[in-house]
This record gives structure tokens, C-alpha cells and sequence, in this order.
């Protein structure tokens, strides 16, 4: 039931809140992620989405922060209500 | 040992550092809201009751990881103080945006580590209060070890009292540094000793000698900053990697993992953060970001807003510009009636004057320019701008990060250029700085203004065709970029990430003295060379002297160059007197129109304005024919020498200028050719 739940960071809905739960060992540069407070357990907001393939812009610790379609691919969230 | 006490200044990207740097040391440096303002560190002098202090603001850093070019110049700094104690700086203030406070804290409990006396600033605190929560300062100075943990918002001066006070408290005890933070657990040490060990040998202490074991396997890219011992580091760090990974602890991210951890820890146990709100609102840049980064609204916005910036700096700047010529009319009738008619009043008048007027008179513009560059760099908007161009830019082989500099070189190419030191990427970097070039800076603005207003009288049209000119630069720049991306061979990195900060509301005495400053900066430079040159030129354009007024210069030594040149340029339809002009604009651009008034200024008695003198000798094809070569043409010594400076080799300059004159000469030959083709002569 609860690994239903989780999908990529992309395929978030606008303006929808989630957690993130893990990071794809492809993500590149990964470091760099991290030390924008991407890392398990934190909360996020999706914010905007440019296009399908676009960037988006989401909410983490505080900081509205950009990040490419093909990175979000990589971050596994849930959704929380 | 340097006798005035070093402060250095630390923090993360619009965090507000080059704020406090500008309110203590009084100087207005360049303050922006977009991430990699200040790329390169600068001192400024603070005085505190009689003693002198040297303050030092450096660009912003996330952590002590160097990412980029700009980063990569703050770790080099730190790692040295770290291997050589006498570099170290007495104190560090650490500026951290309190509405961050986690995320900023991330690098300031590194910046913990390295045992060096630190004073936290919490930045803007006014918008953490006005929304309703409050950061216990005392308690996160007990917490934390430092020597002091303040609160401030340097934007309007408030708090920095508080900071000066406990500077001047620090230089007047003998602190002693408390024990730092230990952020490892036993099995994580046990895994990285080797490393640690190493470190220890290069004179690093424990924690600092943690802190670069952790950086170092978190990161490769941290293995840039150890000169003569990074293959060394690098054999250990493999190893530790491997340990690390039996253990089946993550190494990649271990960093932001531990400290992360520990502040989350710190945060829970005690009530540094207080949150007093009762239902919680969404912030003003949430609300707003939802339609100025929405891919239709967003980007319409952002269209609009640059034809109004085009519009506005016609249809705005004409009746201060108009006051300017009046002024200058006025100046050269004065020195003409107190100067003895003679070779003096000639040159003062017909070669000084006349080419200081030509540049001066455009002023009003590039002022405007500057200010609406610096309004969009402030409020934070340039960042959105990057969001909105990434998924184009990204198909050009770039990244929204090359947004700023490119935008910045419709200012100047220079301080573009040096704005690209924060892309993280070389491939990317270089092209950026290669197309550079070809977003029409503020020199080519007089060239554009002087041709279109010679031969078009209304100012839809005006406006238009001045567009025209900055998309055609644009268009070509985006198809160089693309065939670069193609061959050039070194890798490109699809993942990005920027932050976009918060909108803030631009202080207007900040955009005043600093688009003055720039404005003034470039007037000097300028009319250095054009004050040489045109007494140069006013020299070859008199002499040989002869008898026939009405031919002059022809006759002269300028005659004769130009002359000798036009067969060459010819095919662009234009004659020798432009050809002196693109001679002397090889210095610097502007000086095109300061040397067409100094040679119209001597051939001619009459006073007609060069405005006049143009339209009567030339026609709209020729005047499209030269700014479409300006457009093109790589026709500043500056650049040349900045590109040489920031790709540290010859080939790429050579390379700039060398596929920027051969665009220049087949466009405006193209373009006047077709021209006379199809009848318009």
C-alpha cells in the first residue's frame, strides 16, 4: 500500500506537498543536491513546472530552489496530504 | 605577520553578505539578489573606534566544496589558512539568512570546524519576525561554541551596531575557542582515519582534519584544492569509499547526510526556532512565482518586460538627452569665444569637444540601462528569467546559470564575462563566454541611436528597428552557441540546480549609485581613449594643411588611410570617412561616433549636428549595412583581453575575434548587396 505511494519527484502534482524518500544512485552530481537539503526525509512543495520536459520549481527547507525534469526523475517522494 | 586584524566575511549565496559588507566598510559595492555576485573576494576597509580592520567579502558558498570557479577561489583561501596558520584571518563573521536558518546553518557548522573565532550575523531578521517566528540567539550561541550569534537586516542598517560592538568585543578579550563540534559517529571515524591521519600530517588540526576527510569523500570535486598532494588524497579517499561502503554507509552525500542530521537533532531538542503562527500562510514569492515562472504568463511577462525595457530607453532618455547636446552646443560656443582663433581653438573645439560630445550625449541611456538591469538583478526577477530560458537554453547546449551573464553583456561584456565564473561547467562556461560578445552591449548603443535616428523620424519604427539590431545579435549568438555545443568536445553535465531567492524590494539608493558608478566607470574608461583618439585623429585629419577648405580631409593623412582602405570595405557600401571610423572603433566601439563628428567637425564650417551630416551623406541601407557590421564586429580591447584572462590561453580570443569579423564582413556586405539587388539605394 504505502510503496504505491511513491512515485518520482516529476510526476508531482502543482502546488502538492511530498517527502522525499530516497535518491537514484544514477542522480548525477549528486553531492550538490544534497547540500541543497534535497535528502531523504525532508518535506517539499511543488511550486511550478515550467513544461512536460521543463524545470521545475520546488519549495525545500526554505528556499525555492530549480532543478531539471531529467534530476526530478530521480527523486523518489510520497505524497502527503 | 600583517598588522591590521582580517575579518573575513562568509555565508551563502543571498544570504546578504555583500550587504553587511557595504554597510560596515561604507563603500557601495555591488549588492544583487541573484546566487555568484561577488566572484572574486574584495576588502574594504572598517573602522571601529580609531582602529583600523581590513574586512574581506568573499563569493557566497553553500559549503566548503568547491562546485565552481567562483567556489573553488573561497575553498583554496580556506584550505590555506587551515595548512598555513599565519594566513588565517583573527575572525570570521558568518552571515546566514535567518528565514534559511537550517540550510545556512549547513555550511556554518563547517565553518565551525575549521577552529577559527566566528561571530554568526542572522540576516534579515525583520522578515523572519514579521512572519511571525523568532530564533533564540543565545541559546544557538550555547548550542554552537561560537563566540557570539547576533541579530540583523543589514538592507536597512538595522542590528549592525550590535555586530561592530562584538567585533570590537572580540578584538578586546582573549577568547579562547571552544572544543568544536563533532558531528562523526565512531564507525563513520574509523572508516575515514586514514584520510584523517593524513590531514593531521599536513598540519590541519583533528577537526579541521575531519572536516576535509568528510568534504573530500563526499565530494571529488573537493580534490582541486590540494595542489601537490591531491594524488595522494585521492588514493586514500578510495579507499575510505570502500570502507564506507562495507559498512554500507553511503559516502556520495555522507556530508550533507551527517550534518544535516545533526541539525535536524539540534533543532528538535531545543527550541532555538519558535514558530508562533497559527495557520500558515503562503510567502509573497510562493503567491507570485506561481504565475512569474508559469510557462505562458510567466513568459509573456518576461517579453513585455523587455520590449518596455527597449521603449523605455528610447522614448525616456530623449529629453535629458536633448538637455546634454544643449549643454555641450553651450560649451564649445564658450571656449570658442575665450580661446584666440587659431590651430588651439581648432583643436580644442573641433577635435576634443567634438568627439567628447559625441559620447557624452548618450550618457542618459546607458544610465537608464544600468538602472533597469540592476532593478531586475535586485528584486530577484533575473532569476526567474533563468527558469523561464533553461528548457531553451538546455537545447543550445547551456543552462539557465549562462542567463545572467548574457543578460549582464547588454550592459558590458566584461563584468559578463567574469559573471560566468559561476557555471559550473567548463563546456558551458566557454561558450558562454565565446557568444558573449554578441549581445549588444551599451558601446554599440550610440552607433544604432545615430544611424536610426539619422534616417527614421518616428519612434515605433525607431524602436523597431533598434530591436531588430539586439535580436539579430541574440539570434546569431544562439545559433554559435549550438554549433559550438556540437563540436566542441569537452563534457557537458545535464544536471542543474539554482536557487532563486525570495523577491526583495530593490532600495533605490542602492540602484542609483550603483548604475552611476558603472555609468561613470564606463564615461571614464571611454573617454580616455576617445579623448587620445580624437586628438590623434584630429592631427592626421588636419595635416598635411592645405589651401582647398571644401576638401580638407581628403587631403590629409586621414584621408589618404581611409582611402587606401575602402576598396575593402566597399562591398558594404561604405566610403573612407566610415572606414576611419571602424579603424578607430578597434579600440572600443563608441569611438565610431566620436570619430565621425571629429571629421565632420573639421571638414565642415557650417554647424550642422552630426545627425544631418549622416543623412545627407548616407542612406538607410548603408546606415542598416554598418550596424548590422557592429552587431557582428569584435571591436573592443577589453574583452579581447578579459576572454584571454578568463580561458587563461590565446586560442580563444584569437578564435572570438577571428569568427566575429568574418560574421561582420559577410553580413553587412550580404545585407547591402541584396540591398542594391532589390533597388533600395
Amino acid at each position: 500500500m504505502n510503496s504505491n505511494k511513491n512515485i518520482t519527484l516529476s510526476k508531482l502534482k502543482i502546488g502538492s506537498k511530498a517527502q522525499i524518500k530516497s535518491l537514484d544512485q544514477k542522480l548525477q552530481y549528486k553531492a550538490r543536491f544534497t547540500e541543497m537539503g534535497i535528502i531523504p526525509g525532508k518535506k517539499i512543495l511543488l511550486i511550478q513546472r515550467y513544461s512536460k520536459k521543463g524545470p521545475l520549481c520546488i519549495k525545500v527547507m526554505g528556499s525555492f530552489v530549480m532543478i531539471r525534469k531529467q534530476n526530478a526523475d530521480k527523486i523518489i517522494v510520497s505524497r502527503m496530504p | 605577520m600583517n598588522s591590521t586584524p582580517q575579518i573575513a566575511l562568509l555565508g551563502n549565496p543571498n544570504s546578504g553578505k555583500t550587504a553587511v559588507f557595504n554597510q560596515l566598510t561604507g563603500m557601495s559595492q555591488k549588492v544583487s539578489n541573484y546566487p555568484g555576485v561577488t566572484v572574486e573576494k574584495h576588502i574594504g576597509k572598517l573602522s571601529l573606534s580609531n582602529k583600523n580592520y581590513d574586512l574581506i567579502d568573499f563569493p557566497g558558498i553553500y559549503g566548503i566544496i568547491p562546485n565552481s570557479l567562483d567556489e573553488e577561489i573561497v575553498c583554496k583561501e580556506i584550505y590555506n589558512w587551515c595548512a598555513n596558520k599565519e594566513t588565517q584571518p583573527d575572525l570570521i563573521v558568518c552571515i546566514l539568512d535567518s528565514n534559511n536558518i537550517s540550510r545556512n546553518l549547513y555550511l556554518a557548522t563547517q565553518i565551525i570546524d575549521l577552529e577559527i573565532p566566528t561571530i554568526f550575523a542572522l540576516n534579515m531578521i525583520d522578515l523572519l519576525e514579521s512572519s511571525n517566528k523568532q530564533i533564540d540567539a543565545k541559546l544557538l550561541r550555547e548550542k554552537l561554541g561560537v563566540f557570539d550569534v547576533i541579530t540583523c537586516c543589514a538592507l536597512n542598517n538595522k542590528g549592525l551596531i550590535d555586530l561592530t560592538q562584538s567585533i570590537k568585543k572580540f578584538f578586546n578579550t582573549d577568547y579562547i575557542k571552544k572544543k568544536s563540534l563533532s558531528v562523526l559517529d565512531e564507525l563513520t571515524k574509523d572508516c575515514l582515519v586514514d584520510l584523517k591521519d593524513f590531514f593531521i600530517k599536513k598540519g590541519l588540526t583533528l577537526s579541521q582534519s575531519e572536516l576535509y576527510s568528510i568534504n573530500t569523500v563526499s565530494n571529488s570535486k573537493s580534490l582541486s584544492l590540494f595542489k601537490n598532494d591531491t594524488e595522494k588524497i585521492k588514493q586514500l579517499t578510495n579507499k575510505a569509499e570502500k570502507k564506507l561502503s562495507d559498512n554500507n554507509i553511503n559516502s556520495k552525500s555522507l556530508n550533507s547526510i551527517i550534518r544535516y542530521d545533526y541539525l535536524d537533532k539540534l533543532f528538535d531538542k531545543h527550541n532555538i526556532l519558535t514558530d508562533y503562527r497559527k495557520i500558515k500562510v503562503k510567502s509573497f514569492t510562493e503567491k507570485v512565482d506561481k504565475y512569474l515562472i508559469h510557462p505562458i504568463i510567466g513568459t509573456s511577462v518576461f517579453l513585455t518586460l523587455l520590449f518596455l525595457v527597449f521603449w523605455t530607453l528610447f522614448k525616456f532618455a530623449e529629453y535629458p538627452m536633448n538637455l546634454v547636446e544643449l549643454l555641450m552646443g553651450l560649451i564649445k560656443d564658450f571656449s570658442t569665444q575665450i580661446i584666440p582663433n587659431g590651430i588651439i581653438q581648432d583643436l580644442v573645439v573641433n577635435g576634443i569637444l567634438e568627439g567628447i560630445g559625441g559620447i557624452v550625449i548618450f550618457i542618459p541611456q546607458i544610465l537608464i540601462l544600468m538602472f533597469i538591469l540592476k532593478f531586475l538583478e535586485d528584486s530577484g526577477y533575473m532569476a526567474r528569467a533563468s527558469f523561464l530560458m533553461d528548457r531553451f537554453m538546455s537545447k543550445i547546449g547551456l543552462h539557465g546559470g549562462s542567463v545572467l551573464p548574457l543578460m549582464s553583456g547588454y550592459a558590458c561584456a566584461i563584468p559578463g564575462i567574469m559573471a560566468a565564473r559561476t557555471i559550473d561547467n567548463w563546456k558551458e562556461r566557454l561558450i558562454t563566454i565565446l557568444i558573449l560578445p554578441l549581445t549588444s552591449c551599451t558601446a554599440r548603443l550610440p552607433v544604432y541611436v545615430i544611424m536610426i535616428t539619422a534616417f527614421v523620424d518616428d519612434t515605433t519604427t525607431q524602436t523597431l528597428l533598434f530591436m531588430m539590431m539586439y535580436l539579430l545579435g541574440i539570434i546569431t549568438a544562439i545559433i554559435i552557441a549550438k554549433i559550438l555545443s556540437i563540436f566542441l568536445k569537452e563534457k557537458t553535465n545535464p544536471s542543474f540546480i539554482m536557487e532563486l531567492p525570495t523577491y526583495k524590494k530593490p532600495i533605490f539608493k542602492t540602484l542609483l549609485i550603483d548604475s552611476y558608478s558603472k555609468t561613470k566607470a564606463f564615461v571614464i574608461d571611454a573617454g580616455k581613449i576617445i579623448f587620445a583618439i580624437s586628438i590623434l585623429l584630429w592631427v592626421l585629419a588636419s595635416f598635411p594643411e592645405n589651401e582647398q577648405n571644401d576638401v580638407k580631409i581628403e587631403n590629409s593623412y586621414v584621408g589618404y588611410i581611409g582611402k587606401t582602405i575602402e576598396p575593402i570595405i566597399s562591398p558594404m557600401g561604405f566610403d573612407w570617412k566610415i572606414g576611419i571610423g571602424l579603424i578607430t572603433s578597434f579600440a572600443a566601439r563608441e569611438t565610431f561616433v566620436s570619430t565621425m563628428s571629429t571629421i565632420y567637425g573639421i571638414d565642415e564650417k557650417d554647424n550642422n549636428n552630426l545627425k544631418t551630416n549622416i543623412s545627407n551623406d548616407y542612406n538607410l541601407l548603408i546606415a542598416i549595412s554598418v550596424m548590422v557590421f557592429y552587431v557582428y564586429a569584435a571591436q573592443c580591447m577589453s574583452t579581447f583581453a578579459i576572454i584571454k584572462r578568463e580561458t587563461n590561453t590565446w586560442k580563444w580570443p584569437v578564435f572570438m575575434i577571428g569568427y566575429m569579423t568574418l560574421l561582420a564582413y559577410t553580413a553587412a556586405t550580404l545585407v547591402y548587396q541584396i540591398g542594391l539587388i532589390m533597388g533600395y539605394a
